[in-house]
C-alpha cells in the first residue's frame, strides 16, 4: 500500500554517482522524481512477468530478485539486487515485462511513472548515459549466468555466487568481503544456481569439508578466499568496477 | 501446507536441510526427492565421480520423524545390455 513519507531516491543516486558525477541540476532532478512509496512483505511480486508495465521501480530498501517461470510452476531467479540498485530502468521502454521481480526481505520501492523516467532522460543527458550503463551491467551479470549456470559444475556455480554475494555486499558496506550474512534462502540460492536445493545444502556441504568456507546459521565466512575465487573462476570484471567511459567533451 | 526437511546420506557424511520447504501434499514431496536425487547424481556423473546407489535422501516432517527415504539406486534406472538392433 501507498505510504505518505517521502520518497528517498539518495541510495538510487549515490549508486548513479559512484559510477560518474553527475551536475547538481541532473541531481536535483533525481531526487525530485514524483514517486509512489510501497511496502512489500516478503515473497511479493514487484513486477509480474508478462504484464504490460506503466512504472519503473527503484529498491530503496530491501533485496530482490529478477525471475522467469517454468510452465511446471519452477523458478529461474536470473539475477539479485540489493538496496538501491536502478531495478527496473528498463520498463521505462519496454512496455511489457519479461521477467518477474520479487521481494525477498520486507521491502520498499519507489514507483516513478514511465514517462516521467524517459523525460528525465531526455533533459539530462548524462543521466540517460547512467541509465544505460546501469542496463549494461544488468545485461553483464546476465551473461556471467548464462555461463554459470550453463556450463559450471554445482560446486562452481555455488561458489561463485557466494563470492558474488560477498563483492555486492562489500560494495554497499554490507560485508568486508569476506564474512557475510546470506540474504536469501538455500531454496532461493538453488533458484538462481538451477539445482535442486538439496543440491545447493550438499555443495555448501563439500565447501566446508574443504575448508573453503564456515558458516553458522546463515553467516558465510569465506576461509580460503584466493582458492574459492580460483575454483569458481571468478573475476569481477562483469560487474563493471571500473565505471562506465565519459564522453571527451564531457556534460556541462 | 506441511514443511519437510531434506536430509542427505553420502560420501560427506549425513547433511542436515535447516531451512526445510513447503509442499502440497507427501506425493509433492516425493516428487521434489527424486528430481533432487536425479540433480546429485547426474551432477556427479558430469564431475566423472563415482556413484553409490547405496546411499540416500531422507525427508522429515515438521516433528522431526523421518517419513520417507529414497535410495539413489531407486531414483535412476540403471542398464546393461548390448542394443537390440
Amino acid at each position: 500500500m501507498p505510504e505518505a513519507s517521502k520518497s528517498d531516491f539518495s541510495r538510487s543516486l549515490a549508486k548513479l554517482m559512484s559510477r560518474a558525477p553527475l551536475s547538481d541540476a541532473a541531481q536535483k532532478a533525481f531526487l525530485g522524481l514524483k514517486a509512489n512509496r510501497v511496502s512489500f512483505a516478503i515473497y511479493r511480486d514487484i513486477v509480474r512477468e508478462g504484464e504490460p508495465t506503466s512504472r519503473c521501480c527503484f529498491v530503496e530498501k530491501g533485496l530482490v530478485s529478477r525471475y522467469k517461470t517454468l510452465r511446471n510452476g519452477g523458478r529461474q531467479i536470473v539475477s539479485f539486487h540489493l538496496d538501491g540498485d536502478l531495478i527496473d530502468l528498463q520498463s521505462s521502454l519496454l512496455k511489457v515485462a519479461d521477467h518477474g521481480i520479487r521481494t525477498h526481505t520486507p521491502s520498499v520501492v519507489l514507483t516513478v511513472s514511465c514517462n516521467d523516467v524517459l523525460q528525465l532522460a531526455a533533459d539530462f543527458p548524462e543521466l540517460a548515459l547512467a541509465f544505460w550503463f546501469e542496463t549494461l551491467v544488468d545485461g553483464a551479470i546476465f551473461r556471467e549466468w548464462t555461463l554459470n549456470v550453463g556450463r559450471r559444475s554445482a560446486r562452481e556455480r555455488t561458489s561463485h555466487l557466494l563470492l558474488e554475494f560477498a563483492y555486492r555486499l562489500k560494495a554497499i558496506g554490507l560485508s568486508d568481503g569476506r564474512e557475510f550474512v546470506l540474504p536469501v534462502t538455500l531454496a532461493d540460492f538453488a533458484d538462481a544456481v538451477g539445482l535442486s536445493t538439496v543440491h545447493v545444502n550438499r555443495s555448501f556441504q563439500a565447501l566446508r569439508a574443504d575448508a573453503l568456507i564456515r558458516t553458522f546459521n546463515k553467516t558465510i565466512v569465506i576461509e580460503d578466499p584466493d582458492r574459492l575465487i580460483r575454483e569458481a573462476d571468478f573475476r569481477a570484471d562483469y560487474l563493471h568496477p571500473e565505471g562506465p567511459r565519459s564522453p571527451t567533451s564531457g556534460f556541462y | 501446507m506441511p514443511r519437510y526437511f531434506f536430509d542427505l546420506c553420502n560420501g560427506n557424511g549425513w547433511m542436515t536441510d535447516e531451512e526445510g520447504a513447503l509442499y502440497a501434499d507427501p506425493k509433492a514431496m516425493e516428487g521434489e526427492a527424486l528430481i533432487s536425487a536425479r540433480s546429485i547424481i547426474a551432477g556427479d556423473i558430469l564431475e566423472g565421480a563415482s556413484i553409490n546407489l547405496g546411499h540416500f535422501l531422507a525427508v522429515r516432517d515438521d516433528t522431526g520423524e523421518e517419513i520417507y527415504r529414497l535410495h539413489f539406486r531407486d531414483a535412476v534406472t540403471v542398464q546393461d545390455f548390448p542394443p537390440a538392433f
